[in-house]
């Protein structure tokens, strides 16, 4: 009981709903789900996302929630119960990996300040100078603004400014937490209702959506489709980092483990389908051919089409204005969660206060995600990413992101279902639940869902072969080094940084027994 | 007096020259068009043209259409060359968006020239199967929410230690 004071617990189920929908709808269901949902062929993606969802998404959810609920400890706690010290380094590896993604995930919300600040009027002039870049000379708006912003200092202190907002929230715990969220998620879904209205109403806005839906069956035999429904469920879900299981973990035991994972997966994926329509309606109506990446989408494609909006630019401004509002909701209440997965577990381990932690992880991360700001020129040409920074923000995102996620998903499933045990988890679940998890629930743990995983990870290594991630790219000064580097700042860095926490000290607290 | 009107003449004339000679340059950069249409639908035929301005053979202009450039899906599909009168006809046979190339090799004397052109094609209405799709997903998500918000609310909210 003296332990539920000290690590705080959710003031109500709809609360912790709100906050771990909050987690789970970030950035990429905005953006993410429309660039891959194009790439994939629109309508041939929807089919095999919608089985994703259901033979991954939902389970490996459930698998989250319950390792929280059932040990009320933060995610590498969690798989120590389960299986000791190995489990405790991968569940220190998977956040490792969380944490470099919430440094670059934060400078990409700097951006979105950085670019919400120009919609109130210099992002919409047709054309942008660049100085940073004598290649180019300059560039059409919005690409040429993004350019010229991330090329200068002033990101850095935008850096600062999201860093402390965060920290600002999870200093009080997960009542805060709670607290943003009830206020954050209802204004996320009505600014998003507004994107859809007017996008459904633009000059054949309809066709975008028939453009969404419509599958090519041709293309559903292609396996990459698969492998990009696979992954994007769980990219989209925000499995695989330990978020769920730190939020699950301030539950009481005898949380609904069934219908909380349903709920909260469910709300992502219709807040998803949403801003699909959103986004297909404006690609469609301005003719607007994207590419497959967040950032493109986010800083250029999705601008292009407000800019061309109609009604003057008091509409595009306001539409501008919105739709950077709404990334910065869904993308800090996404990454509060990101942050407090590793303050819960530094808590759990240490035993220290919120209070101590927190200069820790800001200073942290606040060194973490300046350095993914860096301006400094190392592509003139604008061939690859321009600027230091986001050469190192694609390059870290390749690993810690695209595989980190994959990994700590398959690692947790392999520890719940080979070590702990999946009925034994789901007889634990099955307790409190409304509706009950059916045996089949045991094979997906065990079989199904590890040899998808290491089916995507394993041909995704089998690339890197042809040449380590980035090797072609134009980092002038850096090259051929940088590339390389990165991965190793995340294998052997995190790695090491994962057994040095493993191997520090015991847990403080007798635990009782699962 | 005389000497100050010519001067003034003389700006005014060069003045009107440059503009004149300005604009007769914009009309002259070629140019990529649909005739009459902004979305074109799909299986119904529209003709490309092909404004060349100052490039003197129109056979050498290779036309091609990208269908969902930049998707896993993509297509390309290549039309025949323009007419005399630069214009091309095009059956969309794939609905979205789309890009339409028209180049045409350096010669001497010329530069090459490379025209392209975005559009979205359109299907004229929702396709049964994307139908079929859409009223499905909407029910398994929308629907699956409210089922499983019902099914568990009778649960108490927060349930305490």
């Amino acid at each position: 009981m003296a332990n539920t004071e000290a690590r705080g617990q959710w003031q109500s189920r709809l609360g912790f709903i709100l906050a771990a929908a909050g987690s789970a709808i970030g950035l990429g269901n905005i953006v993410f789900f429309g660039a891959n949902a194009y790439k994939y062929g629109a309508g041939a993606f929807y089919l095999p996302y919608l089985i994703a969802l259901f033979t991954i998404g939902i389970p490996v959810m459930i698998v989250e929630l319950g390792l929280g609920s059932l040990t009320r400890r933060a995610f590498p706690p969690s798989l120590h119960r389960l299986a000791g010290r190995f489990g405790e380094f991968w569940g220190w590896f998977a956040l490792v990996s969380a944490f470099l993604v919430t440094m670059y995930y934060i400078t990409i919300l700097s951006w979105t300040f950085g670019m919400l600040i120009g919609a109130l009027g210099t992002l919409w002039q047709p054309e942008q100078a660049l100085t940073a870049f004598p290649a180019v000379k300059s560039l059409p708006n919005p690409m040429g603004y993004f350019f010229d912003m991330i090329s200068g200092w002033l990101p850095l202190a935008f850096v600062v400014i999201i860093w402390v907002a965060n920290l600002v929230i999870i200093l009080r715990g997960v009542s805060q937490i709670e607290r943003i969220n009830r206020i954050f998620l209802p204004l996320m879904w009505l600014f998003m209702l507004f994107l859809i209205v007017r996008g459904l109403t633009l000059p054949q806005g309809l066709e975008g959506l028939y453009l969404l839906f419509t599958p090519n069956f041709e293309a559903m035999k292609d396996i990459a489709i698969w492998k990009g429904a696979f992954s994007q469920i769980f990219f989209t879900l925000s499995l695989g980092f330990g978020v769920m299981t730190a939020y699950a973990s301030y539950l009481p035991k005898d949380a609904d483990q069934v219908g909380n994972p349903l709920i909260i997966s469910f709300m992502n994926c219709c807040f998803e389908f949403l801003a699909g329509i959103a986004v297909f309606t404006m690609l469609f109506s301005f003719a607007i051919v994207p590419q497959a990446s967040t950032l493109s989408m986010t800083f250029f494609v999705i601008p292009q089409g407000i800019a061309q909006m109609p009604g003057g630019m008091l509409v595009v401004q306001g539409f501008g204005v919105l739709f950077f509002v709404l990334l910065l909701l869904a993308g800090i209440s996404s990454s509060v969660s990101l942050v407090e997965a590793p303050m819960s577990a530094l808590i759990d381990k240490f035993g220290m206060s919120r209070r101590h932690l927190v200069p820790l992880i800001g200073g942290l991360g606040i060194m973490g995600s300046a350095a993914f700001a860096l301006p400094f020129v190392v592509d003139p040409g604008l061939d690859s990413n321009g600027t230091l920074g986001l050469t190192l923000l694609d390059l870290i995102d390749h690993w810690a992101f695209s595989y980190g996620l994959l990994l700590g998903g398959l690692v947790e499933c392999v520890i719940v279902g080979w070590f702990f045990g999946a009925d034994k988890l789901r007889a634990r679940i099955n307790q409190h639940a409304s509706l009950h998890l059916p045996a089949l629930f045991d094979v997906f743990v065990k079989w199904v869902i590890p040899a998808v995983l290491i089916y995507i990870l394993a041909s995704s290594a089998w690339q890197e072969f042809g040449g380590i991630y980035g090797h072609n790219y134009v980092i002038k000064g850096f090259q051929p080094w940088l590339p390389v580097l990165c991965f190793l700042i995340w294998l052997a860095g995190g790695g090491l940084l994962s057994a040095l926490l493993t191997f520090s000290r015991e847990y403080p607290l007798q635990e009782e027994q699962l | 007096m005389r000497l100050r009107l010519f001067v003034l003449g003389l700006i005014v004339f060069v003045g009107l020259a440059g503009v004149i000679a300005g604009a007769a340059a914009t009309e002259e950069r070629p140019t990529l068009g649909l005739d009459g249409v902004q979305y074109p639908l799909v299986g119904e035929p529209v003709r490309v043209l092909i404004s060349h301005a100052s490039y003197p053979e129109l056979e050498r202009f290779q036309v091609k259409v990208t269908y969902r450039p930049n998707s896993d899906v993509s297509k390309e599909e290549v039309l025949p060359p323009p007419n005399d009168f630069g214009t091309v006809e095009w059956t969309p046979t794939a609905a979205g968006i789309t890009i339409l190339t028209a180049e045409a090799p350096a010669i001497e004397g010329f530069e090459a020239v490379k025209l392209t052109l975005q559009i979205s094609v359109r299907h004229g209405g929702f396709p049964l199967s994307g139908l079929l799709i859409f009223v499905f997903s909407m029910l398994t998500l929308f629907g699956g929410l409210a089922l499983v918000i019902l099914k568990t609310t009778g649960k108490s909210p927060a349930q305490h230690d």
